[in-house]
């Protein structure tokens, strides 16, 4: 610009006219607004950009006193301010700039960065000018952030899920809300903390692990581990961490914590559950076979015993009879009770097991046995379906064996509906109590029936319908239900189909408070 | 009585069991009456004749504690051995509190099977002798005058004649007479036999 200035021929007066129309040429064109004032805070000039900013014409405002367009908060200190810069020279605004707020004409007010300058003086008044910035859009901008910073930080804060996030040395830096209940913790607690020392020593070779995969190749991961927070109970929870490289903390490890303990304990139960069901099941088994096996074998033995001791007693007539043929006689006999008594001895052994009878909640047994029952069936393939008297009183019953009738009973339904469309598959498992001393267990399906064939040969040991079955499970189920004095039937389902029933004999105090 | 003279009665569906213990019967005297069923059984059953029934707990159709239960209800009263291939004690014991007479093993010791049926049909023979007497005993009462009944009442509470003549407003004399008809038509030799066949009676 100076190059041009020199080149410009013209007066000294010309000149100044010049220079004076290229400043007001800036001060218009300034996208900032531009006030000048004097030291009473007279406004002196007001360019269009703070006309603009304000809402105000330049001939409105000039003459008028500064003051006006500022807030009530500033207003009432700007002449103090003023006062106390002339006095003393001590400025708190001027070289700085500072974020104030301006008034518009309509009253409104809105965020502004204000500089202020001493310019040179005009004769013996000093001027003063304010150069100004509406920073509204990006104080909004900033707020909005906020806003949305608070919401994310508000959403991990109150996630259902536990959220931790841990340093490179796995040193934890946040836990959310959830996971400090999860933990049994306080949110002070946490601090310097190692994530490490809440996971139970045997599983945190394998967290490190996980960190590792985690910082070293940049990527997710999963792992189960047991934690044990200082005082708590063991809580079985799934991480699942991924990485976040943060701004000035450097790479971090976000992960997201949930608790299975509820679950795992859940498929434990289930599982011993499961196992001890199993456990008499193949108990029952092998007793049901050892008395299969000693029937069909004692028949013949019977008969041999019979017709060995009829012709001895018959041999005795004839006096000449060889006494070797005698002694084989006698013998064949003996060795045939001898395999008779052995059998006997394993029946014996195999039946030692003895009930056991406890005071048993007959529908909590049902509930827990066909929860069971439905976790080993997808909800589409079949339902299930409880009716339960809940007027029953307690019986006096092996609540494991007869856990096993009635899973036995879902099973059979569950085979016999296989040729059935899923949709109309259905077994209701009903609880009554038909008379004062027995309650009574129904299991019904919706299969196509049985034929007499069949139906007579139900109780049979070894006769079977199923590919792999022994054709134990319903001469089991008899024997568990008679043992138990009660009772065991079926009929055809009213609505089509089988129902297998039972009773079993409530005890006589029960039956007194019945009467 | 002789062992041809009673009726026993073998019932189980196993064919050969049913021969081989009908065979062993037969070898020490009897003359059994084999049954494949329990309907069978009851289709051949001569309840008017001393005798026993040998029966298999499990079978077809009706069962042997079934067949029991039947005749209890109908009142045929003959002694019962179960035989059973699952010795399960749970049966034994509803079996003998329905009073069956004896509860057997297969496969059994022949002696022990003859022994058991000895007995049984003693006792059933006893049974049927004791049920002779009481019959032969109503039989006599009825001949009685009602007087003489309660003479014969008065004879067996132990009362002295003096005290029944004043029951029954009666002279002692009277009384007397009675009495000696009672014994004449009871047919008794003494006042001691005559109280021990009336207390059988209430038996």
């Amino acid at each position: 610009m100076t190059k041009t200035e020199k080149k410009r021929p013209g007066t000294l007066q010309q000149r100044l006219r010049a220079l004076e129309g290229e400043l007001d040429g800036i001060f218009a064109a300034t996208v900032d607004g531009l006030i000048i004032a004097d030291a009473h805070g007279i406004i002196r000039r007001f360019n269009p950009s703070a006309e603009k900013m304000f809402g105000y014409r330049a001939d409105e405002v000039v003459g008028t006193k500064l003051n006006q367009l500022m807030t009530d908060r500033d207003r009432h200190q700007h002449d103090g301010y003023m006062q106390n810069y002339l006095k003393t020279g001590t400025a708190h605004i001027i070289g700085i700039g500072r974020e104030v707020y301006g008034r518009r004409r309509d009253g409104t007010e809105f965020p502004l960065y204000l500089a202020v300058g001493e310019l040179p003086e005009a004769g013996n008044e000093r001027r003063f000018i304010g150069i100004l910035r509406d920073i509204s859009k990006e104080k909004a901008m900033e707020s909005a952030l906020r806003v949305s910073e608070q919401e994310l930080r508000l959403m991990i804060e109150s996630a259902p899920i536990g959220v931790v996030t841990l340093g490179a040395d796995a040193g934890v830096h946040y836990v959310n809300a959830a996971l400090l209940r999860m933990l049994g913790i306080m949110a002070d607690d946490i601090k310097g903390g190692l994530f490490e020392s809440w996971i139970i020593p045997e599983d945190r070779e394998h967290f490190r692990q996980f960190c590792q995969k985690i910082l070293m190749h940049r990527t997710v991961a999963e792992i189960d581990l047991h934690l044990r927070p200082p005082g708590g109970e063991l809580l079985h929870v799934s991480l699942h961490g991924g990485l976040v490289d943060a701004p000035l903390r450097g790479p971090m490890i976000t992960a997201h914590v949930i608790n299975r303990t509820p679950q795992v304990l859940a498929e434990q139960e289930a599982g011993a559950h499961r196992e001890a069901l199993a456990q008499v099941d193949r108990l029952n088994t092998l007793g049901e076979m050892a008395s299969g096996i000693a029937h069909e074998i004692n028949q013949p033995l019977t008969a041999i015993t019979a017709y060995a001791q009829a012709i001895n007693r018959m041999m005795e007539q004839v006096p000449a009879l060889p006494g070797e043929m005698r002694e084989a006689l006698e013998q064949m006999s003996t060795q045939a009770e001898r395999a008779g008594e052995i059998i006997q001895r394993m029946r014996g052994y195999v039946r030692k097991r003895a009930i056991a009878y406890e005071s048993t909640d007959l529908n909590e047994c049902l509930r827990s046995i066909v929860k069971l029952a439905k976790s080993n069936v997808r909800e589409n393939e079949c339902h299930i379906h409880l009716e339960l008297n809940s007027e029953l009183p307690r019986v006096t019953v092996d609540g494991v064996q007869i856990q096993q009738v009635v899973m036995n009973l879902i099973l059979n339904a569950l085979d016999a509906m296989k040729v059935v469309e899923p949709e109309k598959r259905k077994i209701v498992v009903r609880t009554n109590r038909p008379a004062p001393d027995r309650v009574q267990v129904d299991v019904a399906d919706r299969g196509p029936g049985l034929s007499s064939t069949v139906a007579n040969v139900l109780f049979t040991p070894f006769v079977t319908t199923k590919a792999g079955g022994m054709g134990l499970g319903l001469p089991i189920s008899l024997s568990i239900i008679t043992a138990h004095g009660g009772k065991f039937w079926h009929a055809s389902n009213p609505g089509g189909g089988m129902c297998f029933s039972f009773t079993l004999p409530v005890a006589m105090e029960a039956v007194d408070e019945a009467l | 009585m002789k062992p041809s003279e009673a009726a026993v009665y073998v019932v189980d569906d196993d064919t050969s069991v049913r021969q081989a213990v009908c065979m062993l019967l037969r070898s020490v005297g009897y003359r059994p009456i084999p049954c494949a069923t329990a309907a069978e059984l009851l289709d051949k059953l001569q309840p008017e004749v001393t005798g026993c029934i040998i029966l298999d707990v499990r079978m077809p159709g009706m069962s042997g504690l079934q067949l029991q239960e039947h005749m209890n209800k109908h009142q045929l009263v003959l002694p019962i051995i179960f035989i059973t291939g699952h010795g399960d004690v749970d049966m034994a014991v509803v079996a003998m509190k329905e009073g069956a007479f004896d509860f057997l093993q297969k496969p059994f010791k022949d002696q022990v099977l003859l022994d058991s049926l000895e007995r049984a049909l003693q006792k059933d023979q006893e049974r049927r002798e004791r049920l002779k007497g009481k019959f032969r005993l109503m039989e006599k009462l009825e001949l009685l005058t009602a007087r003489e009944r309660n003479v014969l009442d008065g004879m067996v509470a132990g009362k002295a004649n003096k005290v029944t003549a004043l029951d029954l407003g009666v002279s002692e004399r009277t009384v007397e007479a009675h009495r000696a008809r009672v014994m004449e038509k009871m047919q008794a030799r003494s006042l001691a036999e005559l109280v021990q066949e009336m207390v059988l009676l209430n038996d």
